[in-house]
């Protein structure tokens, strides 16, 4: 089974500004939904409408979720490769 | 990126050496088949600078983001993208110099076999840091300069950033690692760019890049400063007509354009009236060689948090972020319908770039521009500055024969 490599919340932030959104689009009825990347936006409204104008013609469905709000799961992550690297703050280069 | 010089002047063009290892021949093409498939990639290694430049795609400021990547998740990027085979990884911003282990990463670059180049405003740029970066294997650093002094500062938001980015440079060449300046033209500073030209050649630089101005970050608010075309037309004569001027005099300065497709077009134009039909033609040959656009194939841009970009100007979309699945996975995943929508564009392309003569060396110019100006990525760049007789093709075709554009 998958492991958890959500970060904490205070620390898990996808944007460098403002929102973001996950993008999920269906392209026929029958098929299912897939992740398409994430849009920057200030509410869902405006998400739909920056992924619309990218997915619209490839899709009859799309739905966005607030990137902050979803919670990852996977076998590895960027996090397990820094395993042998050292240094795994997440704010260790970029904040200084 | 379309090397100005080196295509009316026959110069070698670093840019090549640069990216594709190719400098050393000049009748190679600044793209050759296996490393064609891979992109340079920028990284904003983070989104905190010390300047505020009006036209900043990555929006930078003082506080920077939370949660950027840090040294240890720098270094297995690097080691991904190594793996994937990408050519050249540009450290960028926010302004790079702010992270104090930028010389650690350039090296873990150097170390697997990626060529590391800056991008910085260069006014951290110490002699120090200089020597620092380049004995941690740095090839290049381009130095944004965006006007003479009192231009510039305006734009960069403070006084004393030209007189600041000219001692970076300095420091650059006295430490023998090689810089350029990166300018990025709007009506606010066309009309300095040859007095920087001028000024910066007294200093010792030889390398000049010039960016239209694309529609991402603050460049979306300022695009109503965005030349016209037809001022963008006389910018690109002057440019070529001033490259010209230095060749013939001896000083063998190298001069690009980025941003621009219609650039490739207008440089066909330009030598078949300047130079000779023979010229224009080889410079099409070139051209079309080189692939056009490389938003989504040739170019890819990592933020300061790990998502990646359709180009590094492109910050509303991500295709994914490397904090979930390698940079190889996430580019190669043509599963996206945009992404590969994008790679096989010439299918997509509407308006007036569907049936334009000069599309196999323009692909469309920026989608990202479209996108902003139509809500539609695959409508018609509102930066092309052709004429609707130059993209119809017919008057190249009549002059160039059967080896024309229009074939």
């Amino acid at each position: 089974m998958a492991k958890k490599t959500d970060r904490a919340p205070e620390n898990g932030s996808r944007s460098t500004d403002g929102r973001r959104f996950e993008v999920f689009v269906r392209e026929a009825e029958a098929d299912p939904l897939r992740h398409v990347g994430t849009v920057e936006a200030p509410t869902p409204d405006a998400a739909h409408e920056e992924a619309g104008a990218l997915f619209a013609r490839y899709a009859r469905d799309i739905w966005v979720c607030p990137a902050d709000e979803t919670h990852r799961y996977a076998a590895e992550s960027l996090a397990d490769r820094c395993g042998d690297i050292g240094d795994n703050a997440p704010d260790a280069g970029g904040r200084r | 990126m379309i090397s100005v010089s080196k295509l009316l002047c026959g110069l070698d063009a670093e840019s090549d050496g640069l990216r594709y290892d190719a400098a050393a021949d000049s009748s190679k093409p600044q793209i050759t088949a296996d490393k064609q498939r891979r992109p340079v990639v920028v990284w904003n290694t983070t989104k905190r600078c010390n300047l505020y430049c009006e036209h900043c795609y990555a929006a930078a400021d003082c506080e920077g983001a939370s949660n950027e990547l840090s040294t240890a998740e720098g270094k297995a990027i690097i080691d991904d993208l190594a793996e994937f085979g990408a050519p050249v990884l540009l450290f960028s911003g926010g302004e790079p110099l702010v992270r104090e282990d930028l010389p650690e990463l350039v090296a873990h670059a150097a170390d697997r076999g990626i060529r590391p180049v800056l991008s910085t405003n260069g006014t951290l740029l110490t002699r120090e840091r200089a020597r620092e970066l380049k004995r941690a294997g740095l090839q290049y650093a381009g130095v944004s300069v965006d006007g003479l002094p009192e231009r510039n500062d305006r734009i960069r938001g403070e006084d004393g950033a030209f007189d600041a980015a000219v001692r970076g440079i300095e420091a650059c060449l006295d430490v023998g690692l090689k810089t350029g300046l990166r300018y990025t033209i709007t009506e606010h500073n066309v009309a300095d760019l040859a007095g920087v030209v001028d000024l910066l050649v007294d200093v010792g630089v030889d390398r000049f890049c010039f960016y239209h101005l694309d529609y991402g970050g603050r460049g979306a608010d300022i695009s109503d400063v965005d030349l016209s075309p037809d001022a963008t037309r006389r910018a690109v004569s002057d440019l070529c007509d001033l490259t010209r001027e230095y060749h013939d005099a001896g000083e063998e300065i190298e001069t690009l354009l980025v941003g621009n497709y219609a650039d490739a077009g207008y440089l066909v134009e330009y030598a078949d009236r300047e130079l000779g039909t023979d010229r224009a033609r080889l410079i099409y040959r070139y051209l079309e060689r080189n692939g056009g656009d490389p938003t989504g194939e040739r170019v890819a841009d990592v933020d300061p948090v790990g998502n990646v970009h359709l180009t590094q100007f492109w910050q509303g979309y991500s295709l994914g972020n490397v904090r979930d699945r390698s940079f190889g996975a996430i580019w190669s995943d043509e599963s996206n319908p945009l992404l590969s929508a994008l790679r096989e564009r010439e299918e997509h392309l509407s308006g007036r770039c569907a049936d334009c003569a000069y599309q196999s060396i323009c692909r469309g110019g920026s989608r990202l521009r479209a996108l902003a100006a139509h809500d539609d990525p695959f409508a018609p760049d509102p930066k092309c500055y052709l004429t609707e007789r130059e993209r119809e093709g017919a008057a190249a075709a009549s002059r160039l024969g059967d080896e024309s554009p229009a074939d």
